[in-house]
């Protein structure tokens, strides 16, 4: 096991005074029409469903349970009838998925065996209850339990890295949003830690939320093995390996997830989900999401039952006559919507961003000072200026080839040759590649963002990576 | 209005296939003036703003002090050579990328404004004309067009000319610039007066040579230099040989910095090239490393390879090989055009320092007084080779 001596992520970049970054307020949306439930949610397989077209489910129900592999249990998420099961796109995998209409009643089925002081839990109904409230299919590789739920056994557990910041574009504040939940957050840190049998728990703070990291600190104090970090607010320093290699020192190897060095990796939303989980029984039926982008009426966090349809978020909070672009996550790792009335919000899905949808030709756009566009470079006014820089779907100029100007040598969070990669990759030579890392991409997607040329750069490395993937 | 005009054109090609040909620049106009009407097709769905008309806009900014400062000093005469420049060099592209069918890009914007700035005041134009022709074709466009050059453009256009036309290239091509004689008699070198931005001295290079007008040919500070270097180096050479030669390195020292002296057009005003360099640097147009390691290359070596009495003197010397010649020109606007230079950030350090130390080897121990072209083309070749070794060391662990 190598160490890297590291503080903080390698280049990234810093975003900042984006328009459309979510504000600390919250709005519970109503209960949605109808329901999408994706078979296959965050870390794990396709789960087989236990229902059949008509039945009647109850919200906090289960409606789908793997036989066999990886997987944790799917809940119907509103009271109501299946009307579908069918075959639809998330996130780019075709996956089988419950088609739910809602009667629009609130309440939901709750898990017995929850207590309300955490501490008191004995391994096995911790296990038992977190595997079924559907908890321990978040983060990156999921949590391990007793059942298979995660592709990192109990036992080979060494960290429990948790990000308490996020850093791309449309990020939450994540201190003002949590400060009033710093009791339940710890509570549910040490009844982790416990269940892992003491494991050190890192938690990652950004350096904007230091008050955050310090009332953190002060309800840690008695707890042992709990270190609370501030870290630079570099987009991708909140990427699971990032994260695990600055906090705990532990490079992960190229093309591996965290769990390849026993890491367990899960977000701050995650931990409340576990909290309530342990202490009310709640199965994973909502959560809270950030609306991001230019498209939205209003940046805000708003509660949704999983599995609400991206047509009806738009619906209650887009932007009218406006056209947009509606993204699963974040605007450089999200994905496209393609048919917003069956891509439905997940369980794993933190963020969605809406950006506006940008075909105009702006006059003479070069030679403008550039009040309102974002770059690495300093090379428009707005870098001088403390004025909202705006982010939309045009390309901002047209594909050159490349000119060899090492932005993303200098922004690539990995020591990797993001210009030669792509040179080998677009060229079919992705062998030649494997020696310069090309498996270390975690795909943050910044490469592409600051090329001058538009090259695509992280799509070449994606197809070069399937490349080398075809061949093993 | 402007976008009639651009409609119209795009409707006369469809009308007249013959026109075909040509979609290249009306396409090339189209989208200078307005940006491109293309959204994100793929992961990430947002692009930053920069684009490369805008960075390569910014090197014109960045050179076009020097550029007028190339009028101030050698008169009207400068506009109409970069004109020319700009539009022989801009036809041969044009009529390459409408041959190979492909779009024009903004290399061109850059390599017509370098290439004048580095040649004599007295070139005449039809030489200029063979050299930005020779330099597009053999520099960049045989190579596959901007991005794929392993030379730089302007270097080869003038590498060309110095090799062909010495004549024109060396010794009295060089003549005094504008503030002359009376602002030398009152020791007040810049300054005075508007200098060539009102007075005339001739359009054509054989009225400037005939001497005609008061412009005289005058020797530039590095052959001088070299000269009085000699001189002191012979055998039997004096104390005041010495002192002469130390005192015209101390005298001509203000003179390098603010510009007044015989050089190639753009390459005399150290000041203003600083803070074209500056201003690069500051807007992350031009790389950090490599100016910085050229400068440090030429600084070490100049230490090393002109001998002095005392360390003020090597000082004296060090800060007159940074300012004199192209060397500053070179390494700010020459060595940091990326296409040509190395791609990994370590092999910028290495190919910096490179150009620095043989374009002192050049001018110490060769014949020629100034070497930083021919330092620049060379590294150009083994930019290549340093990426290699830069690669092979970073990555020597990893299992192919």
């Amino acid at each position: 096991m190598s160490i890297c001596f590291r503080k903080g992520v390698r280049g990234g970049y810093l975003f900042k005074n984006i328009q459309g970054t979510p504000k600390a307020n919250f709005e519970e949306m109503k209960i949605p029409k109808y329901v999408v439930i994706p078979f296959t949610q965050g870390f794990g397989e396709q789960t087989k469903p236990l229902v059949n077209v008509g039945d009647k489910v109850k919200a906090g129900q289960m409606i789908g349970k793997g036989d066999k592999g990886i997987s944790s249990p799917i809940h119907a998420t509103v009271n109501g009838k299946v009307r579908e099961i069918r075959e639809i796109e998330y996130r780019g995998k075709k996956t089988l998925a419950a088609i739910v209409d809602s009667d629009s009643s609130t309440e939901v089925v709750t898990l017995d065996g929850a207590k309300k002081d955490l501490s008191k839990f004995s391994q096995e109904s911790m296990s038992r209850l977190l595997y079924l409230s559907g908890v321990t299919s978040l983060g990156a590789t999921g949590l391990p339990t007793l059942e298979a739920s995660s592709s990192l056994s109990m036992d080979k557990v060494k960290f429990l890295v948790v990000s308490a910041l996020e850093t791309q574009p449309f990020a939450i504040p994540t201190g003002l949003v949590y400060q009033s939940k710093v009791s339940e957050i710890c509570q549910a840190l040490q009844a982790l830690q416990k269940f892992y049998k003491d494991i050190p728990v890192y938690v990652g703070v950004s350096q904007k939320d230091k008050k955050f990291a310090q009332s953190l600190r002060d309800s840690l104090s008695q707890s042992k093995n709990i270190e609370i970090h501030v870290l630079s607010h570099k987009y991708p320093q909140d990427f699971p390996e990032i994260l695990t290699e600055t906090l705990t020192g532990v490079c992960v190897p190229d093309g591996e997830k965290p769990d390849s060095v026993g890491s367990v990796v899960l977000d701050i939303a995650d931990l409340m989900a576990v909290y309530h989980a342990l202490s009310e029984g709640m199965p994973l039926v909502s959560r809270w999401i950030s609306l991001g982008g230019s498209g939205y009426k209003e940046n805000k966090l708003v509660r949704v039952r999983i599995g609400t349809p991206a047509s009806e978020i738009l619906a209650q909070f887009g932007k009218p006559g406006v056209e947009t672009r509606f993204l699963l996550g974040d605007p450089l790792t999200g994905d496209v919507a393609q048919d917003l009335a069956l891509t439905p919000v997940g369980r794993e899905i933190k963020s969605t961003s809406c950006i506006e949808e940008d075909a105009k030709r702006h006059f003479l756009f070069f030679m403008r000072p550039g009040l309102r566009a974002d770059s690495y470079s300093r090379i428009f006014a707005s870098s001088y200026l403390p004025l909202e820089k705006k982010l939309d779907t045009n390309l901002h100029g047209e594909h050159r080839p490349c000119i060899q100007c090492s932005y993303c040598e200098d922004i690539c969070p990995r020591p990797l040759l993001p210009n030669m990669l792509h040179r080998y990759c677009s060229h079919g030579m992705a062998e030649e590649a494997k020696g310069l890392r090309l498996m270390g991409c975690i795909e943050c997607g910044l490469c592409s963002y600051v090329c001058p040329s538009k090259i695509s750069i992280m799509r070449d490395i994606q197809k070069g990576k399937e490349e080398l993937k075809k061949e093993l | 209005m402007l976008r009639k005009i651009f409609d119209l054109h795009y409707k006369m090609l469809e009308k007249y296939p013959s026109l075909r040909p040509f979609k290249p620049l009306i396409d090339a106009g189209d989208n200078f003036f307005y940006g491109t009407p293309h959204t994100t097709k793929e992961k990430p769905y947002i692009r930053e703003g920069v684009d490369i008309k805008r960075f390569m806009i910014m090197v014109l900014f960045a050179v076009l002090p020097a550029a007028i400062a190339s009028v101030y000093f050698y008169g009207q005469r400068a506009i109409l050579v970069i004109l020319a420049s700009y539009i022989i060099g801009g036809l041969t592209e044009v009529i390459f990328c409408i041959v190979r069918k492909e779009e024009i890009t903004e290399g061109f914007l850059i390599t017509g404004i370098l290439y004048p700035l580095i040649l004599p005041p007295t070139i005449p134009l039809w030489m200029l004309s063979v050299g930005i022709i020779f330099g597009v074709i053999f520099g960049k466009e045989v190579f596959g067009g901007t991005g794929k050059n392993p030379f730089n453009a302007a270097l080869v256009a003038r590498c060309f000319l110095y090799i062909s036309f010495p004549l024109y290239m060396t010794g009295g091509a060089f003549v005094e610039p504008y503030p002359n004689s009376i602002a030398i008699e009152n020791n007040k070198p810049v300054f005075q007066g508007l200098g060539g931005f009102t007075s005339h001295r001739g359009l054509f290079s054989h009225e400037i040579k005939n001497g005609k007008f008061d412009a005289m040919c005058e020797a530039t500070p590095l052959a001088k230099m070299k000269e009085l270097r000699l001189k002191v180096a012979e055998q039997g050479s004096t104390p005041e040989d010495y002192q002469k030669y130390m005192n015209y390195v101390k005298t001509s020292l203000p003179n390098l910095f603010w510009g007044y002296r015989s050089g190639s057009m753009g390459e005399t005003c150290a000041v203003l090239l600083i803070l074209g360099g500056i201003m690069l640097i500051a807007m992350k147009v031009a790389n950090w490393r490599t100016i910085l390691s050229t400068i440090l290359g030429g600084a070490v070596c100049s230490f090393f390879f002109y001998d002095a009495n005392c360390l003020s003197d090597k000082l004296y010397l060090m800060a007159f090989t940074l300012l004199s010649g192209g060397f500053l020109f070179g390494a700010i606007f020459m060595t940091t055009d990326p296409v040509t230079g190395p791609i990994t950030q370590t092999g910028r350090y290495f190919y910096g320092f490179a150009i620095g130390c043989i374009a002192l080897l050049i001018r110490r121990f060769s014949g020629y007084a100034e070497g930083i072209m021919f330092s620049i083309l060379l590294m150009n070749i083994f930019a290549a080779l340093i990426d290699e070794i830069v690669i092979m060391v970073r990555y020597r662990g990893v299992k192919k």
